[in-house]
């Protein structure tokens, strides 16, 4: 096999995503490059999520969401049960200051709402179903992009590592782990532009509501900055 | 004999938490993050609310005086500290005598436990640097002996890990200090390893242990490590009195950024510190990855704030700095607990941590390079070249 470079392993893979009129979720996605989460930042994340255009379009939610404060806060609120003001910040764990100034946000773009005093729901029109897909790919080094995909699950509800076809097939006899796991494993054939999925990902709901609430912001972030709002 | 609180930026509540709750014996302050005013006062309070039994040292952090690129802080603001002095001034004795009268009448004004001499910072146990902080332990000595019912003086070195490289130096350092008669002495060690968790050279480790041995267990003197992470067990159990570790990373091993401003840390990665493995693994995602194969049961420490992760994925645990500090403190008073004075039982569970690495991984936890067993490997090889070297 010629030799690849990571980046153009990538570019394969986008062009790969960017060919299919659906994605791998059997509906059409978005997908962000290099997304800049809490806990490292994946090559690739997938959404096919309606409900994320829905949000995009609601004015403030992305930049609210990309503050560290107001995305922990808002993974303490529910939309049925409120939640009162010293019980949040007793979960918060964040300075006072901080505190207010998330629980502003949160509150000036709509996405928390005052139910009684001092007492606080999430909007109703906050989406509980935005489906990320994170993708790991390396060249080679299999075990790193396995301890990297698993920082994702934080965030996302699948996590996979993708490697060149011929390197995935060889390391079959190393999957139990992955599996065990829930990571999935894809080879990616350079030449042909194809993609195998040698070991299923587990779908999990993402370990961390405050990641996921994070990525989300991130994601919408990115999304408003590109042209093509597909391929952010 | 125990932990202390390494201070630093950002203390919060952590310090009177941990006293509260008897996972720190006391604190060694840091004159850089509080104003003069501010650090008597907050002496007073600790003072104040727990009594006699809280150990309160103040170190100086003089050394700082001949790194010009060093942060220092609220330094400036404190009478005892000028900026800027060079090499040969620090060889004057006029200047050593009055710096140590400056730094050792600043501590006197608060309500410590012990007084801290200034020193300066060195290389190499043969250098000019090590020579000019002899003379100030001398001239702290000397100035410490005409005083009326002070606090016991407690002679600071601090110096690179390369120095610990050579035995003979550190033989000729003994030779001189040895038959002096402090208090005690605190020494902090500037690692070569700048990544977190930290590691020494094999060599250089087994000779810091050596050195701690003379100190702490031959002559007997109490010796203070700072920013001295989990090995701390280690140096307990081979004579150190104290070992003293606090909520960052820079608090846990004596940062480079201490001596040259640096641009700036990343985000936090939190850790959680396993005592039976005796390392800090992060929680996501190597805690999590335990906890996915069934075996988090095995690295948990047993302290209080360890029930959050019994029935949930690490993953979506709020592990906060000050939850995890309290862990930290508390994972490293065990652990000492069960090595002080007990090389054979630090072996031991090092032994044990190894085996249980072994276990982990070969289930296929993934571990990263610091967050696996080369540390518990490399102390393993240290204590048995230690005890080459001294015959135990």
């Amino acid at each position: 096999m010629a030799t690849i470079s990571e980046a153009e392993f990538s570019q394969t893979f986008q062009e790969l995503l960017g060919d299919q009129p659906t994605g791998p979720l059997g509906s059409s996605v978005a997908f962000a490059r290099e997304l800049e989460c809490q806990r490292g930042r994946p090559d690739f994340v997938l959404t096919p999520s309606a409900s994320l255009v829905r949000l995009s379009k609601r004015r403030g939610i992305a930049d609210a969401l990309s503050r560290p404060p107001a995305a922990m806060l808002l993974s303490l609120l529910y939309h049925s049960s409120p939640r009162t003001e010293a019980h949040l910040f007793g979960r918060a764990a964040l300075r006072r200051d901080s505190f207010i100034r998330a629980l502003g946000t949160l509150s000036e773009v709509g996405l928390v709402q005052e139910v009684g005093p001092s007492r606080y729901v999430t909007a109703p029109w906050l989406p509980k179903d935005i489906e990320f897909w994170a993708f790991e790919l390396k060249i080679k080094n299999w075990r790193r992009a396995f301890y990297q995909a698993l920082r994702y699950k934080a965030f996302a509800h699948r996590a996979l590592i993708v490697l060149p076809l011929s390197r995935a097939e060889r390391i079959r006899g190393d999957m139990a782990p992955l599996r065990q796991l829930g990571i999935g494993v894809a080879g990616l054939d350079p030449e042909s532009g194809k993609l195998r999925i040698l070991s299923r990902s587990r779908r999990t709901r993402p370990s961390s509501r405050f990641h996921h609430l994070f990525a989300v912001g991130k994601f919408l972030q990115m999304q408003a900055s590109t042209a093509t709002p597909h391929i952010v | 004999m125990g932990i202390l609180a390494q201070h630093g930026y950002g203390k919060g509540d952590k310090i009177e938490r941990g006293l509260d709750r008897g996972v720190i014996e006391g604190v060694i302050l840091n004159p850089r993050f509080h104003a003069p005013d501010g650090l008597t006062g907050y002496v007073g309070a600790l003072r104040e609310a727990y009594g006699d039994k809280v150990i309160l040292v103040v170190d100086p952090h003089f050394f700082l005086t001949a790194f010009p690129d060093a942060p220092i802080g609220q330094l400036d603001k404190h009478s005892y500290f000028l900026p800027g002095l060079t090499r040969a001034q620090l060889s004057n004795p006029r200047t050593v005598r009055a710096q140590v009268k400056a730094c050792l009448d600043f501590q006197r004004t608060m309500p410590l436990s012990r007084l801290m001499g200034p020193t300066v910072y060195f290389e190499d146990f043969s250098d000019r640097w090590n020579q000019i902080a002899l003379n100030f332990a001398a001239e702290a000595l000397e100035q410490h002996s005409a005083y009326d019912q002070a606090p016991p003086l407690i002679l600071s070195f601090v110096f690179g890990e390369g120095a610990l490289n050579s035995k003979d130096g550190i033989d000729e350092f003994l030779d001189v200090v040895s038959t002096w008669e402090p208090g005690g002495f605190a020494l902090t060690v500037k690692q070569s390893d700048q990544a977190y968790p930290a590691l020494f050279h094999e060599d250089s480790l087994a000779n810091l242990l050596y050195l701690v041995y003379a100190l702490g267990h031959l002559n007997e003197f109490e010796c203070i490590c700072e920013y001295t992470d989990l090995v701390g067990f280690l140096l307990h159990s081979v004579g150190a009195s104290h070992t003293a570790t606090g909520w960052f990373n820079s608090l846990r091993r004596f940062p480079q950024s201490a001596l040259r401003a640096s641009k700036g840390g990343r985000p936090r990665n939190p850790r959680y510190s396993s005592g039976p493995l005796l390392n800090s693994v992060t929680v996501l995602p190597e805690l999590d990855a335990i906890y996915g194969f069934g075996r988090i049961a095995d690295v948990l420490s047993g302290t209080a704030e360890d029930h959050v992760f019994a029935s949930s994925a690490p993953a979506s645990v709020n592990w906060t700095l000050g939850n995890a500090t309290l862990h930290h403190w508390e994972v490293c008073q065990s652990i000492t607990n069960k090595a002080t004075d007990d090389l054979s039982t630090a072996e031991l569970m090092i032994d044990e941590a190894i085996q249980l690495y072994g276990d982990l991984r070969s289930v296929g936890v993934p571990f990263q390079a610091g967050s696996g067993p080369r540390n518990a490997e490399l102390w393993s090889r240290a204590a048995q070249t230690f005890r080459s070297m001294t015959g135990t």
